[in-house]
């Protein structure tokens, strides 16, 4: 449970870095929707180059990014396929009769272990499993074993319009993604709430009080982990007495629950009382104005990111609505 | 009633349970939801501060919740958005991506809150209960909503996957309700438990 972070930030002193908070979430926000104003291949790449550019100018390493995707590997990939097999536009690229009987799928056993050898090297491991999906699919076409007992066939049509698709959609993950870890990498989650307290300032006209909303999220934050950390002691504690989490039947599972989740929501009323009398004996008062130790400011770096943003967005639009000609 | 310090501090400190519930049993229930819900308590502390501080303050902390959620799941759950399928009921790629803001995480989190309508919730049982189911079935109804109007195209994966011939709707009915009910069980069990043992009003001065 030690693993899990909140906010990427990592120090440094790149060119974003020192961009006003505000600035860069209204930014990466239309970065974003004009990135899905955008509906043709060729763009999507463009907007790509134009990605890594931001990256170098930022001084942000790539690998840093790529670790963000690893979550949504398996959605990624689900994607990718779905939109290759569901997708019948265009001229067809391959059509071939895939022979499932009990030899081939003993070869692509075969197969899948060598690939998941292979991969614990950690070295190209996304090659790899194109590697296991393409090899997988010659065998089951090509691969005839005489006298080997036959299942079922299985016709797979692929066309060009859905390679093309999945592709873009690929891409344009990869954008997004590059995008929001940009932010996410190079602003303190303090100053992230901060810029998106001022940001939501006109909400107050409908009673919606934006600075207390900023700073609940920012003690939320605060506490997310020592929360966690209290569910782990609480956790050993219960399994020192002979509690097994994972095992068992479903009533001694949720017994097992209970014993985790009753202390976790008494502790927690006990430190809100806590935290409400230190910030009562600090004066606090909600929902009145605080001064602050460090203010945001604008610079010339913001007037650059929001001239790109607005470049890119009304490029994008103009794009959509094809006024160009394009 | 709020700008009163308490309320400020056990909401930021519930909706921080909240969220580390939502970790830890989206992890014990990985695998089962491939896209999205998972069977979690996390639903109770929200409804809490909306027995014990009433409907605002429960709205308030629900879209609190929300929003941490957005900003856990890699700054807007970015990957989710961006592999959004083509829709028949939606067009433009910029409308979806609200959409899902919207209808996956603003709307039913923020009216979770809605549990403390009911009046008495946290001295008689059946209000406590009721609550629970309303603010549910209202997080139940957008999660549909989304499934139809977004994801409707999913439902062709769970087709070929269980041999079953559904239409978007009752795709979005199928694959939503499970998580969803079981998550309101959950909560119903552990909030009765804290409810006899009196821990539902602890710290709450009348």
């Amino acid at each position: 449970m030690k693993g899990i972070v909140i906010g990427q930030y990592v120090p440094g002193n790149g060119f974003f870095y020192r961009v006003d908070p505000r600035t860069k979430i209204m930014a990466v926000l239309f970065l974003m929707i004009g990135t899905f104003l955008l509906n043709d291949i060729y763009q999507v790449i463009a907007a790509l180059v134009l990605t890594f550019i931001l990256l170098i100018v930022g001084k942000i390493s790539f690998i840093k990014v790529m670790k963000g995707l690893k979550p949504i590997m398996i959605l990624l990939i689900f994607t990718f396929i779905f939109q290759i097999i569901l997708n019948k536009d265009g001229a067809l690229v391959l059509d071939s009769n895939l022979n499932i009987s009990l030899m081939n799928i003993g070869l692509v056993i075969g197969l899948f272990v060598l690939w998941r050898f292979l991969a614990r090297f950690k070295k190209f491991n996304f090659l790899l499993f194109i590697g296991f999906v393409v090899g997988s699919v010659v065998l089951l076409s090509n691969v005839h074993i005489s006298g080997d007992y036959q299942l079922t066939t299985f016709n797979l049509k692929i066309y060009e319009k859905g390679i093309e698709m999945s592709i873009f959609v690929v891409l344009r993950l990869l954008i997004i993604i590059t995008l929001s870890t940009i932010l996410t990498l190079t602003t303190k989650p303090t100053d992230l709430t901060q810029g998106l307290e001022k940001l939501l300032r006109p909400f107050k006209k409908i009673g919606f009080n934006s600075d207390d909303f900023a700073l609940i999220i920012s003690i939320s934050l605060r506490y997310i982990p020592t929360i966690f950390d209290e569910a782990n002691k609480i956790m050993q504690a219960q399994a020192s007495r002979g509690a097994d989490f994972s095992e068992g039947k479903l009533k001694d599972k949720l017994k097992q629950v209970i014993s985790l989740l009753i202390p976790m929501f008494i502790i927690a009323f006990m430190r809100s009382e806590e935290l409400a009398d230190a910030m009562g004996s600090r004066n606090f008062i909600p929902g009145k104005p605080r001064t602050r130790l460090h203010i945001l400011e604008f610079s010339y770096r913001d007037i650059v990111v929001s001239c790109f943003t607005l470049a890119f967005f009304t490029l994008a639009l103009l794009f959509r609505i094809n006024i160009l000609g394009y | 009633m709020k700008n009163d310090v308490k309320v400020f501090a056990e909401v930021a400190i519930l909706v921080g349970v909240a969220v580390v519930l939502d970790v830890v049993f989206g992890i014990l229930s990985k695998g089962i939801f491939p896209w999205g819900g998972s069977i979690s308590p996390a639903m109770l502390p929200i409804f809490l501060i909306a027995y014990r501080r009433g409907v605002k303050t429960g709205l308030f902390s629900g879209l609190v919740f929300a929003v941490i959620q957005l900003m856990m799941s890699g700054m807007i759950s970015a990957g989710v958005i961006a592999a959004i399928p083509e829709s028949p009921y939606v067009g433009p790629g910029w409308l979806k991506l609200i959409l899902v803001y919207l209808l996956d995480y603003i709307f039913p989190f923020t009216l979770l809150g809605l549990a403390g309508i009911f009046k008495n919730s946290l001295t008689k049982l059946k209000p406590f209960f009721l609550g629970m189911i309303l603010a549910s079935s209202i997080r139940l109804i957008f999660h549909i909503f989304s499934g139809v109007l977004i994801w409707g195209s999913y439902s062709e994966w769970f087709n070929s996957e269980f041999g079953t011939n559904f239409g978007p709707f009752i795709y979005s009915v199928v694959y939503n309700s499970p998580y969803m009910v079981a998550s309101l069980m959950f909560c119903m069990f552990v909030g009765y438990i804290m409810f006899k043992r009196d821990l539902v009003s602890l710290n709450l001065e009348s």
